[in-house]
């Protein structure tokens, strides 16, 4: 059996930011200070009104380009729940755009906030049943599209962005194993109704999901592993907010030294959260060969959790 | 052992994050008619009597939605959390 392991990640902002001061000018009603003790989130990026998903993801994926040969390519995975089209698959059109092999394997899969962690086990199962030796996963949504700049549940988190990772063969496995879950009845905790344009989030309803999820779900990986939070060098969670960082982490008596977080400059950016986490802790925070668990849940509701053995990335 | 909590205490710890005196609390049991409740003290709330419980209120949906202190109190009863 084929090993895998993360080799690159590489991503995109988009241009235009909004922080709390204009969101407090939109809407003057706000307590902002609350929103940002509560959120840990100042900046958010903006999708401009002609910039679409697959626009981004392009661009985060030309970045990765610019390292590793894209005739190497064998799958592209891209996860987002705000493609421009409901019909064609928006890889089909990133494989054109990009001039990728046409023997690749190109799908996308329609997941929120744990949709990293997902499209790393199909990866990696693509890798270990020599399907493929190299592939791209690319996390891309512009969820701002469909919030009012007055939705005071989603306006002051959530923030638009594409990730790219590359994971290759690897001869020792660097990835896994994985946790993953589902429960279908919080369904509409956050949706966007149908023939609706306004995403609704229920946030109780999310922050007491991933209060009460997450840690269980690590806490299984754990004993999945033979192993306790000390033995962990470091816990990349989905950039959610600070509020449900901070409840995880003491659910699971996690050190703060342990923890990472970004959402203060970049938001929760959904599916691209982890890997932005990653690359952005990579310059600074983890060290080759540190024992990384990182853990994605959300919109569904759905979850996941996986041990990575980090290697110095692209 | 596992962790429990009085009803005093419960009251201490709501009054605290709605600025307000664990008399009123008990007064008024409606949490949304106390003047500094919203979403997100209420979660305030709840994350709170967790970690004085040490952990234990592993399924937070249940209790999520309760703005009555009497009836999170009766829940309590039920799990046995009460001092």
């Amino acid at each position: 059996m084929s090993g895998s392991k993360i080799a690159g990640i590489e991503y995109y902002l988009p241009k235009k930011k909004e922080n709390n001061k204009q969101l407090k000018k939109n809407n003057p009603r706000w307590d902002i200070n609350r929103i940002y003790e509560k959120t840990g989130i100042d900046n958010r990026y903006i999708s401009s009104e002609k910039e679409t998903t697959i626009d981004i993801a392009e661009k985060s994926i030309k970045k990765l380009l610019k390292k590793f040969p894209k005739t190497k390519i064998d799958f592209l995975i891209l996860v987002t729940q705000t493609s421009p089209y409901r019909i064609p698959t928006a890889a089909c059109i990133l494989q054109e755009r990009l001039n990728l092999p046409k023997n690749i394997i190109a799908f996308d899969i329609n997941l929120g906030c744990s949709g990293f962690i997902y499209a790393l086990r199909v990866a990696t199962a693509f890798i270990e049943s020599k399907q493929a030796k190299n592939g791209l996963i690319v996390c891309a949504d512009t969820y701002t599209k469909l919030i009012s700049k007055n939705n005071a549940q989603c306006r002051p988190i959530f923030s638009d962005a594409a990730a790219t990772t590359l994971i290759t063969k690897s001869k020792k496995n660097k990835i896994g194993p994985f946790e993953l879950g589902t429960d279908g009845s919080g369904y509409n905790a956050l949706e966007l109704p149908q023939g609706k344009l306004e995403v609704v989030m229920n946030g109780s309803k999310v922050l007491t999901f991933a209060m009460s999820i997450v840690p269980e779900n690590v806490s299984v990986l754990l004993k999945k592993i033979k192993s306790k939070v000390d033995k962990i060098d470091m816990f990349i969670f989905h950039q959610a907010s600070k509020f449900i960082l901070d409840n995880i982490n003491r659910k699971l008596l996690i050190p703060k030294n342990k923890t990472f977080e970004n959402l203060s400059k970049v938001g929760n950016t959904i599916s691209a959260s982890i890997p932005i986490a990653l690359k952005d802790a990579s310059k600074k925070k983890i060290k080759n060969n540190y024992k990384v668990i990182i853990a994605g849940y959300g919109v569904g509701l759905s979850w996941g959790s996986a041990l990575i053995k980090w290697q110095k990335i692209k | 052992m596992k962790k429990k909590i009085s009803s005093d205490e419960i009251y201490k710890i709501i009054a605290k994050i709605l600025k307000t005196t664990p008399a009123k609390v008990i007064k008024i049991d409606k949490l949304t008619s106390i003047k500094n409740w919203d979403s997100l003290a209420q979660l305030d709330i709840l994350s709170a009597l967790d970690a004085k419980l040490g952990n234990q209120l592993s399924n937070l949906n249940d209790i999520a939605s309760i703005t009555s202190v009497k009836k999170l109190i009766n829940i309590f009863k039920k799990k046995s959390l009460i001092k």
